[in-house]
């Protein structure tokens, strides 16, 4: 690329609105804010962006209260000064605990811009409950949802009720309650954790193709609705040694993913973890 | 009509600059709008392809060629894919147009993505430089425009 700099044309300005859409897409939304200096045709382009990604990952402690006061008004000033234009994606991603009020916030602007993809990962408070309108959002096709290892609201609950939701994803979330008419693609996963209570789930789910869990326990709870079943992968990740385990909870564990099994098997291919098969 | 590699017959495909390209069909129908032009039979031939010059559809089907061949691994597609785009700003400028316009949802993502890498990390002045975007605003409006903008500097 060493003629790139002796070329001397500017050919990212000229390109279409929707290319360079695509290409910021890839980026961190401060990045592209950050564009406005470039040049005039620059000065507005962020703001009709309808990728939007919101990260804070700060190194270490120090200053992190500070550092999370500015990536909140970061966020804030971007859904104040952009067009109102509707959002396809939104990512937020905050490796720190976020007050219930601001996360709040961040999925009611999602969803009154009418977003198709919505990630959240993040560590809410105790006293968070998800926004009803997320629950039933419209738009909504592809969810992902990441509460963190450790956060104290990893037992929340989720009634998920979208009517157009195609693709969730649900990282460390033991209780959920999901019934989602065009829902394809469902993973569950969890981080390896000794002390993670057995995940409870009521998924009715008649659209649903690929099944995905992973996370240390069997999974308890009902499977309704899965006619449309093709593909399942179940990994039960090593999280305590199972050789350690009293002969009754072997035999509970074992009977817990035989009732898993049961009621997934219309599925059309079925892969198991060598944990899984250990305890079976 | 069958599209698959054993029995796929030949395009021809005529560029902006007037040079005729023969492609096998399963591969030129990785391009979405040549695929709806052949679904629908209304594949002339050539094929003209106003909006992308001989050079740029030459590298546009190698890569469409790589892609439908089948016995390509992800791992290989993936080292094949970074090395195809280390090219200079004019070629990638070219093939992200021709992407664009042919409708090649994995060669788009592969370029942008290029694309963004070179933004990714770069101060506004850095980019400048890198993309040969010329500053048109005055000393006192760049200033302006930090300060209303400060929230997103800090």
């Amino acid at each position: 690329m060493n003629d790139m700099s002796s070329e001397e044309v500017d050919r990212i300005s000229s390109l279409p609105e929707d290319v360079l859409h695509h290409i910021f897409s890839f980026l961190n939304t401060k990045h592209t804010v950050q564009t406005c200096v470039l040049s005039k045709r620059w000065r507005y382009f962020w703001t009709s962006l309808p990728f939007l990604n919101f990260v804070f990952d700060p190194r270490g402690y120090y200053w992190l209260s500070k550092k999370l006061r500015s990536f909140q008004r970061f966020v804030t000033s971007v859904f104040f000064f952009r067009n109102d234009s509707n959002l396809q994606r939104l990512t937020f991603s905050c490796k720190s605990s976020v007050e219930s009020s601001f996360l709040n916030m961040v999925i009611h602007y999602a969803v009154s811009h009418n977003v198709q993809e919505l990630t959240i990962k993040a560590c809410a408070d105790r006293s968070f409950e998800w926004p009803p309108c997320l629950l039933t959002c419209q738009s909504l096709k592809t969810l992902h949802v990441d509460a963190f290892y450790g956060s104290k609201g990893s037992g929340m609950e989720i009634i998920a009720n979208c009517p157009n939701l195609e693709n969730l994803v649900l990282v460390n979330i033991t209780d959920f309650n999901i019934s989602a008419p065009k829902l394809r693609n469902l993973e569950i996963l969890s981080d390896p954790n000794p002390y993670q209570a057995d995940a409870k789930i009521v998924v009715s789910t008649p659209k649903l193709t690929s099944f995905k869990y992973e996370g240390c326990n069997p999974l308890l709870g009902s499977l309704e609705d899965l006619s449309c079943l093709e593909k399942v992968h179940i990994a039960l990740l090593p999280g305590f040694p199972y050789c350690d385990l009293q002969d009754e909870e072997k035999l509970s564990i074992a009977l817990n993913l035989f009732t898993t099994l049961s009621v997934l098997r219309n599925a059309k291919s079925l892969t198991l973890s060598l944990v899984a098969i250990k305890v079976w | 009509m069958s599209l698959s590699p054993s029995t796929s017959k030949m395009l021809s495909l005529k560029s902006s600059d007037g040079k005729v390209l023969e492609v096998e069909e399963h591969v030129a129908v990785l391009c979405e709008t040549i695929k709806s032009l052949v679904e629908d039979g209304c594949a002339d031939s050539p094929i003209p392809l106003a909006n992308v010059d001989g050079a740029t559809l030459g590298n546009v089907m190698e890569w469409c060629k790589k892609h439908a061949d089948q016995k390509a691994s992800a791992d290989d597609l993936e080292d094949w894919d970074a090395e195809f785009v280390e090219r200079d700003q004019g070629e990638l400028y070219h093939l992200i147009m021709a992407a664009n316009y042919l409708n090649i949802k994995g060669l788009l993502d592969l370029i942008c993505q290029k694309v963004a890498d070179m933004i990714k990390g770069k101060h506004p002045e850095k980019i400048r430089e890198i993309f040969n975007i010329e500053n048109d605003f005055t000393p006192e409006q760049q200033e302006q425009i930090r300060k209303d903008n400060s929230w997103a500097f800090e």
